[in-house]
């Protein structure tokens, strides 16, 4: 991959033309801070005779920090809010309360230009790139569309050749062919299209991707690939990634910092070499236990590598997913599957804390143990 | 390699391998083949999906199908009850199988409509991915558990709610007697596979076809759910073949595994075997390029270029386009399913382990 091709477009950050709606955070080099974010979806229930309301709370009270450079892991189960999260934090949804700072600026304060600009270089990458791709565009218009719609909103002039060398610029370190912006979708395996909805975002010169399940709907031997291209765009581009992801090894190749999602909350929050050299928070660690073995565990010379099964015994999880929407409830939501549950848990809800920021955990149990060492 | 890498459940002693190789009946005492495949191919129109596979399923085993989207390993699950494309296709469109697929004694592919259907359900069952799709969302599980059972004979009202409860109690439903009048919708992704299972395992079948079981569920449920199909095999007596692309499924569940790609079983041996000293370079890059989660390499060892499509029309090796030590003449002709030892068998000229014996593109036939 060849930087010297990138072309000194007016969009490339750091242009003076720009330079006024960027508010650099003297005192953080955060990128992207949440503070005490929610979101809540109001739910109608029941039938025609007798419905009601019910709240339901999909992310509640994130705080999470995401540095330059950085990529941050956002790991938990379906429904625990991961990519309502991101939805928040891309602009696609409006919180209910809380704070979203970009670069040190609120973005709810944000003017029409400067929502432009944070548009441009916070950039999605989703799932599954057979439905976020638009069959009926080319690849030349799927990968320069963000461009040139950031280009208009901030009244900036591009002429054609700037944004056929953008094109050709993303495709190339990509790993696409610049023949390849002609075609359509279709003519595309999912490797090859995921990585032409990467060259979309990258083809604004972002700040941020958001990844959403990147790799989860590829094949095996590509999904390696596509990590290996989003390692190498961050080293060259330097940008930072919010990762959202189920699978823990790959997590592990990808992150920097690791923050664990339960019911909305976010129960574990650390550097990722602490956090999986030891994983605190009981919901973490049935996460770990629930990591697929690496090597074989039956037949001869098998080795037992601790393929062993959640401690959420079956029933014990039905019960969990029959009260997921009981959000109103006051103690830690992790009660009904938590193996280690004390009576402290019904009653109050942990804090996400920790003795340093590197490591913070919400649960009852690790901070008792801090304040036992703290008290001698 | 050594002459005798074996599982604790599957012991291929020699004489038990030739009878294999010559698909007739195993004459172990200890171990019994209960499916046997020989020579299958499977085409639709001329476009062949799946090419002369051969592999045996013991009793109690458990058997891995690993490949990626399109290599043929859903297609080989479903030719096992020749399901492909079922109701589809006329004249040239019709889906033909050869070969042999002897399950207990008997071919499948030679049997009537008729009698696939009473081996259908109650002697093989399946397993689908989605158990949103493989429910009917307008009956209530209880009805769908039932309409298994009795597919396959008279049972008076009393036996059968009894069936229904005792399959749902065995996929370890909570309070079976309220769920049985629940529909679809109302359950949790997890629960409904395990629905699916108890249709499955209502009829007491011997062999279990799971086509990508756990794919749409979440970390902990896939885990709880292979757990489970793991106890229902301990308590039944079940041999399972489980269709996936997850090296980390097949880790926890496999006794055996084939490595799928581009139609044919490039690979297949015991999982200690494929884990640990595999031979097919594809095989060996796959389990590379994994993640690890005790070790944060660099970078990722990663394969080129894409799987090839059924519509490709490749002379020799198919993986050879892909392969790190392809060889000019790997291109030419296509290498043959060869045996390396005892239960491990190859498709490839210059495998990583062992060596090819009458290889006719290289005249000393070794290749490390």
């Amino acid at each position: 991959m060849q930087t010297d091709i990138e072309p000194k477009a007016a969009l490339t950050p750091g242009n003076s033309k720009n330079s006024s709606a960027r508010v650099e955070d003297k005192q953080s080099s955060h990128i992207l801070s949440l503070r005490n974010l929610n979101r809540q979806f109001t739910v109608k229930q029941g039938g025609w005779f007798k419905s009601s309301q019910r709240i339901i709370s999909a992310v509640t009270d994130v705080n999470l920090d995401i540095g330059t450079n950085e990529t941050v892991a956002l790991v938990g189960e379906s429904g625990s809010g991961k990519t309502t999260l991101s939805r928040l934090l891309l602009m696609l949804d409006q919180p209910s309360s809380g704070e979203i700072f970009y670069r040190g600026k609120d973005l709810s304060s944000l003017n029409a230009q400067d929502k432009a600009l944070f548009r441009r270089e916070v950039q999605p990458v989703f799932q599954n790139p057979y439905a976020s791709l638009n069959p009926r565009m080319r690849v030349k218009h799927i990968v320069t569309e963000p461009l040139l719609v950031s280009a208009k909103r901030t009244n900036e002039s591009l002429t054609k050749s700037e944004v056929d060398a953008r094109l050709a610029w993303a495709l190339e370190v990509t790993g696409m062919r610049v023949e390849d912006g002609e075609k359509y979708p279709h003519q595309f395996s999912g490797g090859q299209r995921q990585r032409i909805a990467i060259a979309r975002a990258v083809a604004c010169r972002p700040k941020l991707i958001v990844l959403d399940e990147p790799v989860s709907s590829q094949d095996i031997s590509i999904q390696a690939q596509i990590l290996n291209l989003l390692k190498d765009l961050q080293d060259e581009l330097g940008m930072s990634y919010l990762f959202i992801a189920h699978d823990l090894a790959t997590v592990r190749f990808m992150s920097d910092r690791l923050a664990v999602m339960y019911h909305g909350r976010i129960v574990e929050d650390g550097n990722s070499e602490k956090v999986f050299a030891n994983p605190q928070h009981p919901y973490t660690q049935a996460l770990f236990q629930a990591n697929l073995p690496e090597q074989p565990v039956l037949g001869r010379n098998a080795e037992n590598n601790g393929a062993q099964l959640d401690p959420t015994s079956i029933s014990d999880r039905d019960k969990a997913v029959a009260s997921v929407t009981d959000t109103m409830s006051v103690g830690c939501h992790y009660i009904d599957r938590c193996p280690r549950r004390m009576d402290v848990c019904s009653r109050s809800r942990p804090e996400l804390i920790g003795q340093t920021k590197e490591h913070q955990v919400a649960c009852f149990i690790t901070q008792q143990s801090h304040e036992e060492v703290v008290n001698g | 390699m050594s002459n005798n890498v074996v599982t604790d459940k599957s012991p291929s002693v020699s004489s038990d391998h030739n009878a294999d190789r010559l698909a007739v009946a195993s004459n172990s005492q200890r171990e019994k083949s209960l499916l046997q495949v020989k020579g299958l191919s499977t085409s639709v129109g001329g476009l062949t999906l799946i090419d002369d596979i051969d592999f045996s399923v013991s009793l109690n085993q458990t058997v891995g199908v690993v490949g990626e989207s399109g290599s043929g390993k859903s297609t080989l699950g479903l030719s096992l009850l020749q399901l492909v494309g079922t109701g589809r296709g006329q004249g040239d469109n019709k889906v033909r199988y050869q070969g042999e697929v002897m399950f207990d004694g008997q071919d499948l592919l030679k049997m009537t409509d008729k009698e696939l259907r009473q081996i259908r359900g109650r002697d093989i069952s399946m397993i689908l991915q989605d158990p949103m799709t493989s429910l009917d969302p307008v009956f209530s599980i209880g009805s769908q558990i039932e309409e298994a059972i009795q597919c396959h004979g008279q049972v008076s009202s009393s036996e059968l709610r009894e069936r229904v409860l005792s399959a749902l109690t065995k996929v370890k439903i909570t309070e079976p007697e309220s769920r049985i009048s629940a529909f679809p919708h109302q359950l949790s992704g997890g629960m409904r596979q395990r629905v699916v299972g108890a249709i499955a395992v209502s009829c007491a079948p011997r062999l279990l076809i799971a086509d990508e079981p756990t794919t749409s569920l979440d970390a902990t449920i896939q885990m709880q759910f292979l757990q489970l199909l793991q106890d229902i095999q301990s308590e039944m007596g079940l041999s399972i073949v489980i269709v996936t692309h997850d090296f980390g499924v097949v880790a926890k569940m496999c006794h055996r595994v084939c490595v799928m790609y581009g139609g044919h079983i490039v690979e297949s041996a015991d999982v200690q075997t494929i884990f640990k000293n595999p031979a097919h370079p594809y095989t060996k890059a796959l389990i590379e390029s994994r993640p690890k989660l005790h070790e944060k390499p660099r970078r990722l060892a990663s394969i080129a270029g894409a799987p090839p499509k059924p519509t490709d029309n490749i002379q020799g090796c198919k993986f050879a386009a892909r392969c790190p030590q392809a060889k000019p003449e790997c291109t030419q002709q296509r290498p043959p399913a060869m045996d390396l030892a005892e239960g491990h068998q190859v498709r490839c000229w210059y495998p990583l382990s062992g060596e090819f014996p009458e290889n006719p593109l290289k005249g000393d036939g070794n290749a490390n």
